[in-house]
């Protein structure tokens, strides 16, 4: 089974999308999820609603509302033409968006979760000892969080990497701009390829598997979707 | 120099108000039942809590006032809590440089210090073990150390020793008193236990929900009739005293202390050390005449300076011997028998003492 460029070029473009992806996730996502794990406001759960939305909706939908969002005369579209930054919709900053949307949950509820095991006193502790904010945060709770972070970054990653229909619906199936190995796979299937397909669907799988191995290794009281 | 501490802690139908100041040389012991604020008192002077109105002044420096608040990391403290609170990502070790390495200090310059800390705690042998597979007695030495390992200004301390086994909360007693004496670090000890606050501690804020917060010398608390302490059934009187000869043949040892001359079992701590002694308010019964023929050891001459009556049919008495204090406790109806009166002198007969 040989890869061809074509098929290198998809599989290429797909782990660079979700390692741009999870990294913004775990940058944006750590400050949002500390919040939800600790903020006593009432309607946090309004928040953790929107947040967990990804799970339940269609990417199509998803992907449907993302693709107005980011036209020329969208809200994200408007935007990105005001900073010239070209249109959104069919390009590979577009798909970056919307994989940061679509594996949104993935990455802040391992994150929430291991926030919310972190007690007050170990911080306070650190505090008495000399330790500033910054270096709480550095040497105190990314430490005692890294099960988690870890847990976060290989499920966005890997989700990252199935994800189908948003891409679709947002990025078309542009080679070496938008088209991802799913997408590709697709496309071979359609056009009855089942030596391609199979081997770009086996590329993905040995890799998914190989992710969650290290998600579940590293972390031995990890189950999917629970606290 | 001198800690001052004001703050109000409210409860649903009354509030407490704290506005003291504690002398900074010595150790201060906070007493009280659970939930009248001798935590939250720790926490104020750290800068973990900041209630509306409060005010801490540490030395002359503003730590806490309405127009300004020193962050906790600011302020050079130790805190010891009453649960260890370990880093579980570190070592014994690297938990106890932790302090050192956020201040900057040099370890090499602490390790002696540090080294006296792990033999005293005990650390040594578990040094480079991860904190997650020691006891909560263990963690608890950790933590003690982790808080002194910087040299802090000031210590505050919660219950320390609540999960130390009796032989090491005495070793560790006698350890904290050497080195508050070497460091000059002024400490604040909060304590449910009285002998830890008897032993311990020059100064005491005692927390009473009904009549608010009072600080005072050790002894004059623990005589004060006024106070539950000395109107308890548990009463016990405080004396500070001192080993001046061995009775090798008796196996007894000689003491003066506060309240007179006094002999108990052989100490085999060195002549001339210091210690304090507790003497049980109900151990220490009254004659008006001294009893020649009589197996108690210690008949203090005293007078009887003040009196209490407590709930169950017995009667406090204070009563001064030489320049110290001695509280006895005996039934009303002894105390009606003898007619006994203020300025009464009486031979206090001592049955027990213990040091503590």
């Amino acid at each position: 089974m040989m890869l061809a460029e074509t098929e290198l070029v998809a599989l290429w473009l797909t782990i660079r999308l979700a390692f741009i992806s999870t990294l913004l996730l775990l940058l944006f996502g750590a400050p949002l999820a500390w919040w939800l794990a600790h903020s006593k406001w009432r309607f946090k759960f309004i928040i953790e609603s929107a947040i967990a939305m990804p799970l339940v909706l269609p990417p199509t939908v998803l992907g449907f509302y993302l693709l107005l969002l980011m036209s020329p005369d969208g809200a994200l579209g408007s935007i990105s033409r005001y900073l010239g930054l070209g249109p959104l919709a069919f390009s590979f900053t577009g798909l970056v968006i919307g994989s940061c949307i679509y594996s949104l949950p993935f990455v802040i509820q391992p994150l929430q979760n291991a926030f919310a095991n972190i007690q007050k006193r170990p911080l306070e502790v650190a505090a008495t000892l000399g330790a500033g904010k910054m270096a709480r945060i550095l040497t105190i709770v990314l430490p005692l969080a890294k099960p988690g972070i870890i847990t976060a970054a290989v499920l966005g990653f890997a989700h990252t990497l199935g994800e189908f229909g948003v891409v679709l619906m947002i990025g078309g199936n542009i080679p070496g701009q938008t088209q991802v190995v799913s997408i590709a796979i697709y496309d071979h299937v359609e056009s009855m390829q089942y030596a391609q397909a199979h081997t770009l669907s086996f590329t993905l799988l040995v890799m998914s598997f190989l992710l969650l191995i290290l998600v579940y290794g590293t972390n031995k009281h990890f189950r999917l979707g629970g606290k | 120099m001198t800690l001052k501490v004001k703050f109000e802690r409210h409860f649903e139908d009354q509030s407490i108000s704290f506005d003291i100041a504690l002398s900074t040389q010595k150790i201060t012991a906070v007493f009280g039942p659970s939930g009248v604020g001798k935590t939250t008192l720790l926490c104020v002077i750290a800068g973990l809590d900041n209630p509306t109105n409060s005010e801490v002044i540490f030395d002359g420096d503003i730590w806490q006032s309405s127009s300004q608040f020193v962050t906790t990391e600011n302020r050079h403290i130790g805190f010891v809590f009453q649960q260890p609170s370990m880093f579980e990502h570190l070592n014994v070790e690297q938990n106890i440089h932790y302090g050192i390495k956020r201040r900057k200090l040099s370890i090499q310059t602490l390790q002696p210090y540090l080294n006296e800390l792990y033999e005293i705690l005990g650390l040594t042998p578990l040094l480079d073990r991860p904190v997650v597979n020691l006891s909560g007695g263990e963690q608890q030495r950790v933590a003690i150390a982790r808080a002194l390992a910087t040299k802090p200004k000031l210590l505050l301390m919660d219950e320390p020793l609540a999960s130390l086994d009796d032989a090491l909360k005495q070793m560790f007693l006698a350890y904290l008193e050497q080195l508050q004496a070497i460091l000059q670090v002024p400490i604040v000890y909060v304590s449910h236990s009285r002998d830890e606050v008897a032993r311990l501690s020059n100064d005491v804020v005692l927390i009473d929900r009904d009549r608010g917060v009072i600080t005072g010398n050790t002894f004059d608390i623990f005589s004060d009739l006024s106070l539950p302490l000395a109107s308890s059934v548990n009463a016990k009187s405080v004396i500070q005293a001192q080993l001046i000869q061995h009775d090798e043949q008796h196996h007894l040892s000689l003491l003066k202390s506060d309240i007179g001359d006094l002999y108990v079992r052989k100490l085999t701590v060195a002549l001339g050390s210091s210690i304090k002694l507790g003497i049980r308010a109900a151990d220490v019964s009254i004659a008006l005449s001294e009893l020649h023929q009589t197996s108690i050891l210690n008949v203090i001459d005293s007078e009887i300076v003040d009196w209490v009556d407590g709930k169950d049919g017995s009667v406090t008495l204070k009563l001064k011997a030489g320049c110290g204090i001695l509280l006895s406790q005996i039934t009303k109806r002894s105390f009606d028998d003898l007619a006994l009166q203020k300025g009464l002198g009486v031979y206090a007969q001592i049955k027990s003492v213990a040091l503590i």
